[in-house]
């Protein structure tokens, strides 16, 4: 992906980008209730708030991953202090808060926790940023995990029963992947977005012509860091259960960042094509080679990687000429 | 107790700097992040166990066997699929996704071939006493070969042609190339000797713990700190920092609780990025 | 303008990728997928397949009675997860082959198994267990093996309005929450080690402390806690207690500070491999108390066939054992269901057919198939419902042990714990008295 041209930045009121995005936000809702109509197949409730929630994971990684070039290996803390914020507030310490609010607004302590985390580690470059990370998951399980169980629940867990409501937390799921469309449509034309792709392409140069490169990074993280902790707290009104064991798990870090690889990284598309690919191929093979699937999975991701080298979103701009005019 | 927890600790240690060199080696060589590399260690643990158990080798031969096979493991899985990475401009973010692909493979593999049971070899070596601590042998022999196998990467980095053309080529593909050394036949080489290396880290893993296949989460994290802090590929610094690891995991036991003890080691690796984030020690390009 | 057609694209993949599951998942048939009961009023049904016969009462009643289980066949439960699978699949051949299936109000229903792998992993397993109900049609369900992925589905057992039965889950708390729809097998980890303790006072009145270190899981916390409990209530000190992390891969330094506590036993509250890993490393280190206990791992046959020497002498907790002894008296009275068979024949078939020897997780997830198939049969229905009131009756014996249920909560209360002792090679139960089948080597370190 090369940085967005200039004159994306003029077109922010553009009526037919206000027209597609308001098809968006149709298409998706619309998908999302139609897929939980009775009497049509595949109407499964997990299936597709799962789906959903791969895509939101991936959204929330591109956004900083994909525009500012900097790689979480330990991008799903926050997810899993996401589940943790809504567990302790509404299941431990019993807060008079509505829970469809709370899932969206608890999130924003993890997005502070993620600046103050960002300040030192947005200074680390390339794999030392992401070892940091992957570094800071694996002493926040732990130190989770050592906190009083009567505030967080220790080995256990937090089990909330009585909020058990999964058709109206999959409406919340529904509502956060159009937020997070719309936030990474309008990221693309706008000047914070051509701002972070500077940074990514040269961050140097970036801060030579004049873009607060610090500030534009930690403010990149924290909405990536919302995203991800608004879905943890979704899947917690989802579910009503969080566990350690369970939530901090580095293997859904490393389907968030083969989801984002897989469809292209800094672009709208690619996560949505990458993570809701990955998420349909692994259930394909997982229904009907019980066994084997796993080989099977990882030859699909390396196949891609090998002949897909910009992932699906720059092997359709290579190689289907009619779609490339479209897209560019 | 405390000499006791130190000597566990550094004996571990020692084992958790062997396990990481590998991945430290091709990291800092071509840019490739290994996330199979903690899955691959236990594919190598699980052959010692069938070359002892099932062909009724002794563990040390099945170590020796090891080196080759790694090697030529290595050498292959290079031309085979690195190869095709290696000039793209995101290198290390498109090889987490193919070594992540690759990870699923070989766990996948391995626990499809061995089974999910724990496997365990009889313990090697007897244990024998100094001055009131308890020393285990396997795990001192684990400690030995491993020091023993860094220094000799040491030597080989600074005495050998095929050392210095991975050092030429680990800081430049295009200046080697313009001094005659054909990158791609260095990288396969060094690809083979991380893997050599892995082979007889699982082989020692196997020696000193029962294996499941779920064991490589817990090398492979441990691996990502050792590299970091020893400097990538840097054999003797990588050593150092896998002995910190298991001495800092040893005492947070005794001072904290043993529950906390990876997030010390962790905490310590978050603060030395950020106070020295080129790591405690130099990594193989530099120089 | 990118932007923009990005996000029109974006649109027509998500349909796309909409109609694209739908196209797959379309079962042959068009099976009729029931939305999920709402709460008042409706009485709950069962999932029903298309095609069913009538009794005489009128009852709709299904072809053939489909169990589901999410097995565990890869991720960190895989080994325990197999003997589910492999258990429930010997129940199902029992039950169709021996009785022409479970009679239900007169109606003879062959049982069908399907099942699909979690990955030990909470999202795969919830979406499996759903698919399992929707998809296949399951009408009664096995829960995932572990307590942590057995309470994550419960409140979708709840909802989906299934039966779920805990055929691998021991932990106290899912049982405090108030769920109705998942149902105890083991006996509650809390109480695992009790057995144990009595042994060690009654037969060394002089053995006074006792040092405790387990894995930070809910399962081992709350076997561990029952142990300290009990131990204290037995008058013994508990000279050490702490906890090692799932990614502990060196056990050494908390080894050391519990042998430091010079303690008469040590109990290691472990799950499988980190069990394993203790026992050898107490070996290395020569710690070698009176009496030492390695948590469930230790009840597995692979326990001394990988350990070997090591294993000698060592105890543990079991649900269940091979060599288990039955009063064959017992087979005639009315508590008495299924095979007439003792645990040992049982585990011979079992290895027959499937290459090797059960542990308690195949025999127990056979016993919780003849469980759920007398609350059936008691019940004349195989609505949840009345299943589940059928298990509150409910109260026999099987080649499993006992099953009864806390009317309450749906907790296990009939089934006992035994401890074992590994001596050259042979699983001996050394405790509780009446199920014993040798003496024990206590001091063990002689």
């Amino acid at each position: 992906m090369k940085t967005a041209p200039p004159e994306v930045i003029l077109e922010r009121r553009d009526p037919i980008r206000l027209l597609n995005m308001s098809l968006v936000v149709f298409a998706v809702v619309a998908a999302g209730v139609l897929a939980l109509q009775p009497g049509l197949p595949g109407a499964s409730l997990v299936f597709w708030f799962n789906l959903m929630k791969a895509i939101v994971l991936a959204m929330s990684l591109n956004l900083i991953t994909g525009y500012t070039g900097y790689v979480d290996f330990g991008h799903v803390v926050f997810y899993g202090l996401g589940t943790y914020v809504a567990g302790i507030a509404i299941g431990m310490l019993g807060l008079a808060v509505p829970v469809p609010l709370w899932v969206f607004v608890g999130p924003l302590l993890v997005a502070l926790i993620a600046v103050l985390v960002g300040m030192p580690a947005l200074r680390l470059r390339g794999a030392y940023f992401a070892i940091a990370m992957l570094s800071f998951n694996a002493a926040t399980r732990l130190v989770v995990l050592n906190l009083p169980r009567d505030f967080a629940g220790g080995a256990f867990g937090i089990p909330t029963p009585e909020i058990y409501d999964p058709r109206t937390a999959y409406y919340g799921m529904v509502g956060l992947l159009v937020a997070i469309i719309l936030v990474t449509v309008w990221l693309g034309g706008s000047r914070f977005g051509v701002g972070l792709k500077a940074i990514r392409d040269d961050e140097g140069a970036a801060g030579v012509m004049g873009i607060r490169t610090t500030q534009y990074k930690l403010a990149a993280f924290g909405a990536s860091a919302y995203f991800a902790a608004a879905a943890g707290s979704v899947d917690y009104w989802f579910v009503a259960f969080t566990s350690n064991e369970l939530v901090f798990n580095n293997v859904v870090t490393v389907e968030m960042v083969a989801g984002v690889f897989l469809g292209g990284a800094g672009t709208v598309v690619g996560p949505v094509f990458g993570a809701g690919i990955l998420y349909l191929v692994r259930d394909f093979l997982w229904v009907r080679f019980p066994f084997l699937y796993l080989p099977m999975f990882g030859a699909v991701i390396a196949v891609v990687v090998l002949f897909m080298p910009r992932g699906i979103v720059g092997f359709v701009e290579d190689h289907v000429p009619a779609l490339r005019a479209k897209i560019k | 107790m405390e000499a006791q927890i130190l000597v566990n600790g550094l004996l571990i240690g020692g084992v958790y700097g062997i396990a990481a060199l590998g991945l430290g080696l091709v990291w800092g060589v071509m840019s490739v992040v290994n996330v199979a590399h903690g899955d691959l260690l236990i594919f190598f643990a699980y052959m010692t166990w069938a070359l002892v158990v099932v062909q009724s080798l002794p563990p040390f031969l099945a170590l020796v066997l090891l080196i080759p096979a790694g090697f030529i493991i290595g050498y292959f899985l290079y031309h085979l699929l690195v190869r095709h990475l290696i000039h793209r401009s995101e290198v290390e973010l498109m090889s987490l996704v193919l070594f992540f692909g690759l990870s699923a493979i070989v766990y996948g593999f391995a626990a499809y071939l061995w089974g999910s049971d724990f496997r365990s070899l009889p313990i090697p070596l007897p244990t024998f006493q100094v001055l009131g601590v308890a020393v285990p042998g396997t795990r001192l022999a684990a400690f030995l070969i491993g020091g023993g196998l860094v220094l000799g990467l040491r030597w080989f980095f600074r005495k050998t042609f095929w050392g210095k053309a991975i050092r030429a080529v680990a800081q430049s593909r295009d200046a080697a190339r313009a001094l005659g050394i054909d990158p791609d036949r260095v990288s396969a080489v060094a690809f083979g000797i991380a893997l050599a290396y892995a082979g007889v880290a699982g082989a020692l893993i196997a020696m000193i713990s029962p294996l499941s296949p779920s064991l490589g989460v817990a090398y492979a994290g441990r691996s990502f700190a050792v590299v970091v802090l020893g400097g990538l590929g840097n054999p003797v610094g990588t050593l150092v920092a896998g002995i910190v690891l298991g001495l800092t995991e040893g005492l947070s036991s005794l001072w904290i609780t043993f529950g906390l003890s990876p997030a010390v080691a962790f905490v310590l690796l978050i603060a030395v990025l950020i106070l020295r984030p080129q790591g405690l020690f130099k990594p193989v390009r530099s120089r | 303008m990118r932007a923009t057609k990005q996000a029109g694209l974006a649109m027509a993949v998500s349909l796309l990728m909409l109609f694209a599951a739908c196209a797959g998942e379309a079962e042959p048939g068009g099976q009729e997928l029931p939305e999920a009961p709402t709460t008042e009023g409706a009485e709950p049904t069962t999932s029903v397949p298309a095609s069913t016969e009538s009794t005489e009462e009128g009852v709709e009643l299904p072809d053939e009675i489909v169990i589901g289980i999410p097995a565990s066949l890869t991720g960190q439960y895989e080994a325990l997860g197999r003997q589910g699978l492999d258990g429930l699949n010997m129940f199902a051949e029992w039950v169709n082959n021996e009785r022409g299936g479970i009679d239900v109000g007169g109606t003879k229903i062959p049982v069908r198994i399907v099942f699909g792998d979690d990955r030990s992993d909470k999202d795969t397993a919830l979406r499996l267990f759903e698919k399992l109900v929707l998809e296949d049609g399951a009408h009664f369900m096995f829960a995932s093996y572990s307590s942590g992925l057995t309470l994550s589905q419960a409140p979708l057992a709840d909802q989906l309005d299934v039966v779920s039965m805990a055929w691998g889950a021991s932990s106290d708390d899912i049982w405090e929450q108030g769920f109705t729809r998942t149902v105890g097998v083991y006996t509650p980890a809390s109480q695992y080690d009790h057995s144990l303790l009595d042994f060690v006072t009654a037969a060394d009145p002089a053995a006074q402390t006792v040092a405790i270190a387990y894995k930070d899981d809910p399962f081992t916390v709350a076997e561990a806690e029952g142990a300290q409990a009990k131990a204290e209530e037995l008058g013994m000190e508990v000279v050490y207690f702490d906890k090692y992390p799932a990614e502990a891969a060196d056990l050494s330094p908390i080894l050391t500070q519990a042998a430091d506590s010079d303690p008469d036993v040590i109990l290691v509250v472990a799950h499988f491999q980190d069990g394993a890993l203790a026992a050898r490393q107490m070996q290395e280190l020569g710690i070698d108390p009176m009496a030492s206990s390695f948590g469930s791992g230790a009840a597995t046959t692979d326990w001394w066939t990988e350990l070997g020497e090591a294993a000698q002498g060592t105890f543990g907790p079991a649900q269940w054992e091979p060599s288990q002894t039955v009063d064959p008296a017992a087979f005639d009275t009315d508590g008495w269901v299924g095979p007439q068979v003792t645990p040992a024949e049982f585990s011979e078939q079992y290895s027959a057919e499937f290459g090797y020897e059960p542990d308690y997780r195949g025999g127990l997830a056979f016993h919780a198939g003849l469980a759920l198939m007398a609350a059936i049969e008691a019940a004349g229905s195989v609505d949840t419902q009345a299943v589940i009131d059928a298990f509150k009756e409910l109260d026999i014996q099987t080649m499993g042990g006992g099953f009864r249920v806390d009317p309450e909560t749906l907790n296990q209360v009939g089934h006992s714990m035994l401890t074992i002792q590994w001596q050259d090679g042979e699983k001996v139960i050394i405790a509780p008295a009446e199920s014993a089948t040798g003496e024990a080597i206590y001091p063990a370190n002689e």
